[in-house]
């Protein structure tokens, strides 16, 4: 505390007290070019205003800009030195301009707002942020595709059309009451993927398939607890095999601080440990079906199943406040998800864990190792297996 | 009678045109008088308004300083912990950076949860919280 206010009083000293201390030798001729050198440069004039909306050590950075700008405007006419350009806003600052003096249903903070209309080769996962399921810019996107080739020497012709369009909306603003989400991310795709060859030899390597689906995820803002609701779905229809296959997710996502639900747990408060944990309970309903001649799921032996259940997961990282070195870059994570299958009535579960570790400060490179055991989430699968390898990525 | 009255009139009326005279002054020392007060007042505002932006300056370093007090107090972090420290690192996703908003109101600073959940960094935690404080 007290350190805090002698680090404040030592930063007015350095700011405050030299335009103080100067104030008094000041001549009205200098003053009066000093006013002027600030009313005739807008940009020495709005660097000071941002001073107000800078953080402190960004203020006290751009305080000596100005104070170089005022300085070189009193030397105006004697050609001061190059002045630097300004920093273009970063997003936040550009966030906080953008909705001031809004109202909060009028305020905006998703990075990609409104309607937007997509046409890819395939539906990327959009992430499950509420307001933020943003797409990825077209230049790191596959566009779709509709081609034709004539293999003469096979004698055989392809056409193939590959694509999906979709259309998405997305919107965060400011707090607003239940039960009007403050985020909303709302969309929905089809896609074609369809190979057709003419000659009878190759019509066995012939593709036809039709996905079509969507997404729904709010996010609601309370004083005591908030909520994140997603809601995916989709079907995908071989019309080569004959048969459909179909998937929804249902997933509620509570975040209730005062009982660490969704809120990272500081040990090193209570118990002197440089260890946060977080743990992510979510209340989970999947739905799957596979439809056709010889289709059944691994989850119940049928068509259909129903599952509904809490997904827990334990993240476990070392505190950066009170760890440094080889220690802080590892990290592990727990999940054990636990499933009532409603059609055989039986409960299932899927276990994973996870063990990082860093080999360099920006973690562009790692070791993992993992152990999951249980019947896989999404495909049924019964599953017990060990890993270990080196990620990386540049 | 009527004569001393008279002069006793004319005796005043020269006395007070005296005291007139000698208040006004010539045109010229008044004149300069005022200017003189005129150009203090100029010179005096100048200071004013100088010292008006030091002040203000001053209330915009405290008012940072306090910011960065209540977001590493909130984190529940030292303040050593350096403000370009990623907030995933200390176990904030975006869901639970709704929570984090939460405490931020709860200490009476009105900020949008939206915005705290745009925040990558604490730098950019303390720059939120610091333009509500404003």
């Amino acid at each position: 505390m007290f350190g805090i206010s002698r680090i404040g009083l030592a930063a007015v000293c350095l700011v405050g007290l030299p335009i103080a201390a100067s104030a008094a030798p000041l001549s009205p001729e200098l003053i009066a070019q000093l006013k002027a050198s600030i009313k005739n440069d807008p940009e020495a004039r709005s660097q000071l205003q941002a001073l107000l909306e800078q953080d402190p050590k960004a203020s006290i950075a751009q305080k000596s800009k100005s104070k170089a700008k005022i300085s070189s405007g009193i030397q105006a006419n004697a050609g001061a030195e190059p002045e630097a350009a300004p920093k273009p806003p970063d997003t936040i600052t550009k966030l906080i301009q953008s909705n001031a003096g809004k109202i909060a249903s009028e305020r905006q903070y998703s990075p990609c707002a409104g309607w937007q209309f997509l046409l890819r080769q395939d539906w990327k996962d959009l992430g499950g942020a509420a307001g933020a399921a943003c797409p990825q810019p077209p230049d790191n996107a596959q566009g779709a595709q509709i081609s034709f080739a004539n293999d003469l020497a096979a004698k055989n012709r392809i056409v193939t059309i590959n694509g999906t369009a979709a259309v998405l909306y997305n919107s965060i603003t400011g707090d607003v009451p239940p039960p009007t989400p403050y985020a909303v991310s709302l969309g929905g795709y089809t896609t074609v993927n369809s190979v057709s060859n003419s000659a009878a030899a190759q019509t066995k390597s012939n593709v036809d398939t039709l996905a079509y689906g969507g997404l729904l995820n709010l996010g609601y803002h309370g004083s005591k607890m908030s909520n994140f609701f997603m809601f995916r779905a989709g079907i995908t229809e071989d019309y080569v095999k004959d048969t459909t296959s179909a998937h929804a997710v249902l997933d509620w996502s509570p975040v209730v601080r005062r009982l660490y639900i969704h809120y990272p747990y500081h040990f090193h408060e209570v118990f002197g440990i440089p260890i946060i944990t977080r743990f992510d309970p979510d209340l989970v309903a999947r739905y799957d079906s596979a439809l056709g001649k010889d289709q059944i799921l691994a989850f119940n032996a049928r068509q259909e199943s129903v599952r509904i259940g809490p997904e827990l997961a334990l993240t476990v990282l070392p505190d950066p406040g009170y760890v440094s070195g080889p220690l802080a870059r590892l990290s592990a994570l727990f999940g054990y998800d636990i499933w009532y299958e409603t059609y055989s009535r039986k409960r299932l579960s899927w276990f994973t864990s996870s063990l990082n570790y860093n080999l360099d400060e920006a973690g562009n490179f790692g070791i993992k190792g993992s152990y999951n055991s249980g019947q896989n989430e999404l495909t049924g699968k019964a599953t017990s297996i060990y890993t270990i390898g080196l990620s990386g990525k540049i | 009678m009527g004569v001393l009255m008279t002069k006793k009139a004319k005796k005043t009326k020269a006395k007070k045109a005296k005291a007139n005279k000698l208040s006004r002054g010539p045109k010229a020392t008044l004149d300069a008088a005022i200017k003189k007060n005129v150009s203090a007042l100029v010179e005096h505002t100048e200071v004013l308004n100088q010292h008006s932006a030091a002040l203000a300056t001053h209330a915009h370093v405290m008012l940072g300083v306090s910011a960065k007090q209540l977001v590493y107090s909130v984190l529940g972090e030292p303040e050593s912990l350096p403000d370009t420290t990623p907030l995933s690192k200390l176990g904030f996703d975006t869901e639970a950076l709704a929570g984090l908003a939460e405490a931020i109101q709860e200490r009476g600073v009105n900020v949008d949860t939206g915005l705290v959940q745009s925040c990558k960094k604490v730098f950019d935690l303390v720059r939120v919280v610091s333009a509500a404080m404003s």
